[in-house]
């Protein structure tokens, strides 16, 4: 976990790792990749194939169906598609109900008509989908209230564990602490930001 | 793909009135090409059995029309005897004469011989045929077009009386004159279809009951004042006045030598009117409106085209998270592109499926009024080479028009990055 106040660079960090913006060579790695030395658009595609991203709010597409949501990933990265056994949907619908979805009432449902909490997981199973090497998360748990955030935490590091997946999150928060192994202030990466 | 659709289905109801404004304006340019198409067709067709016209001299489209169409009048009558005169001339291989002035319930009646059935030709070389009965015996015969029977419910053995002058208004009835009809014709989707044809004697007798003569119109055929003609010939009765008479080449290159003979004809000023160049001198006066419709409905196109820029820009802010959320799980700013033209083309295309379903209905409605009024059929093909051209480049264009709000989304994709600013 990363952890530093509002407007210290968190979230710049995660576009950087996660290859949105221009980055020299040399400055992040990736599953043994180098990403700032990878063209835009092989970024793009190296971030479908080994990444999984949840944000704050408005993670998802409204006029999709919960299950659509999930499988955006495997639709841009063939390597997520190929590494789901068995049928997308039944996957999709298995990430639900590990992360505590209902997926015979919600499966179908239209994001838009989700709950916040709901969203988020339907977010971090879309994450999870296709088992990639990183998951990024970016204060996913600042629209939560305290309940909902242990559960879905306790939820997405089992998750990640299971799948495994390395949990990169950014936040505020010093609450959850304790469901990470590292928690470094970004503060203190300051050093090595400066030199990058 | 599938996500483009339901991103489409997300906004179906603006995106089915962009469709809609499309697919009018496809069915307006099909129109009014096909209009163009098939008037100039029609007429050519009606047209191109016939070398030269002969008629009192005068404006050739006027003559043309008249005489051919039905449509309007020439100004005077010429003498009977030119018909002589012009049977005569080397090349000539037949010449029928035409009598009008006459309508029957706004269908322009035309007297003439039998030999008009044996020789005018229409749509590339075809004859007339008789669909019912046969060509008149007497003076109180007719024989009427296919769309006449079709419209007014007319058979063989029906009797019908024609009125005065060229309208629908019937100035005067000649009531005391009914003709009985003896035939009808196979449809040609040429001006015959709505013609009413009847013996020279039978037009003639009309009119010579109005005047102080009053004889019976056999009685005409063996009148001393005739006695000039010769009646050698086998078209046996030949009126005082005619209007205009067919004339069949048997050589072409005869075309310019009987023109000149007839143009320095000095018993009365005649004209020998070329069909084709007739047409195409009428073609250059409706150029203008032909070309005031098309350029209308070009911007009618214009007008639906730049629709659906607007439905496509106008949701680019509301759609901004969405491409932010494509671009986390893996697309590409090409992708996003690749999606708003993807919408384009298919708001487009929809639009010109529509567009050909709402022309081919209007077709529909339009074919019968079209060959009653003009004698002009749409046709029943589905779609010319030329008509597919033209909607390639609708979606041609379709897909051009999409390069604005794509532009602006890739540029949007690439500053927002996976953070949306609201």
């Amino acid at each position: 976990m990363l952890r530093g106040p509002s407007g210290s660079g968190k979230s710049t960090l995660l576009a950087a790792i996660s290859g949105v913006t221009d980055i020299p060579t040399g400055a992040v790695t990736v599953a043994g990749q180098d990403v700032g030395a990878l063209p835009a658009s092989k970024r793009d595609r190296f971030r479908a194939d080994h990444m999984g991203l949840i944000f704050q709010v408005f993670n998802l597409v409204p006029w999709l169906s919960a299950v659509d949501n999930i499988l955006l990933p495997c639709r841009f990265s063939k390597r997520r598609h190929q590494r789901v056994q068995g049928p997308l949907e039944e996957e999709a619908r298995r990430l639900m109900e590990t992360l505590g979805l209902d997926p015979g009432a919600l499966a179908s449902a239209k994001a838009s008509t989700l709950s916040v909490g709901q969203q988020q997981r339907v977010a971090a199973a879309r994450a999870l989908i296709g088992a990639p090497e990183v998951i990024l998360a970016d204060e996913p748990t600042s629209a939560l209230d305290p309940d909902s955030k242990d559960t879905f935490m306790r939820l997405l590091s089992q998750q990640t564990q299971d799948s495994g997946a390395a949990l990169l999150m950014v936040s505020h928060d010093s609450g959850l602490d304790h469901h990470f192994d590292r928690v470094i202030q970004i503060a203190d990466l300051a050093g090595a930001g400066a030199g990058a | 793909m599938i996500l483009v659709l339901q991103s489409l289905w997300n906004r179906r109801l603006v995106a089915a009135l962009t469709v809609l404004a499309i697919a009018l304006s496809v069915a307006l340019i099909l129109s009014v090409e096909r209009l163009r198409e098939s008037a100039r067709t029609s007429f050519a067709n009606s047209a191109s059995g016939i070398d030269l016209i002969v008629a009192p001299r005068g404006n050739e489209v006027q003559i043309l029309l008249a005489t051919v169409f039905g449509v309007g009048s020439t100004s005077a009558g010429m003498s009977g005897e030119v018909l002589e005169l012009v049977e005569e001339m080397p090349g000539v291989a037949w010449a029928v004469p035409v009598m009008q002035g006459d309508n029957h319930q706004g269908f322009p009646v035309v007297g003439t011989s039998g030999d008009y059935f044996d020789h005018f030709k229409h749509s590339r070389g075809q004859s007339l045929v008789f669909a019912k009965g046969d060509v008149f015996a007497d003076a109180h015969g007719a024989v009427i077009g296919a769309e006449v029977a079709a419209r007014l419910g007319y058979g063989v053995g029906t009797e019908i009386v024609n009125a005065h002058g060229a309208g629908t208004v019937a100035l005067e009835v000649h009531d005391e004159a009914p003709f009985e009809i003896t035939g009808v014709l196979k449809r040609t989707n040429t001006a015959v279809d709505r013609m009413v044809f009847v013996s020279l004697e039978g037009f003639d007798g009309l009119h010579a009951e109005d005047s102080l003569q009053s004889h019976d119109p056999f009685a005409a055929v063996t009148d001393t004042d005739r006695d000039a003609h010769d009646d050698d010939h086998a078209h046996g009765f030949v009126p005082d006045q005619i209007n205009a008479i067919y004339i069949g080449l048997s050589n072409r290159t005869a075309v310019l030598g009987v023109q000149r003979a007839i143009a320095t004809y000095t018993a009365e000023p005649l004209a020998a009117v070329m069909p084709n160049v007739a047409l195409l001198q009428l073609w250059s006066i409706t150029g203008t409106a032909e070309n005031a419709l098309r350029l209308m409905s070009v911007a009618v196109m214009a007008a639906s085209m730049i629709g659906m820029v607007v439905m496509l820009s106008a949701a680019l802010e509301a759609r901004r998270r969405e491409f932010a959320i494509f671009r986390s799980v893996g697309a590409a700013p090409r992708d996003v592109v690749f999606m708003i033209v993807a919408e384009a083309l298919l708001v487009t295309g929809a639009g010109i499926i529509v567009g050909l379903i709402v022309f081919t209905g209007a077709n529909l409605v339009a074919e019968p009024i079209l060959t009653t009024r003009f004698g002009v059929s749409l046709g029943t093909q589905f779609l010319g080479i030329r008509e597919v051209g033209l909607l390639l480049t609708v979606l041609c264009f379709g897909g051009l028009a999409s390069f604005l709000p794509a532009w602006r989304v890739y540029r949007m994709t690439l500053a927002d990055g996976l953070t949306t600013r609201l």
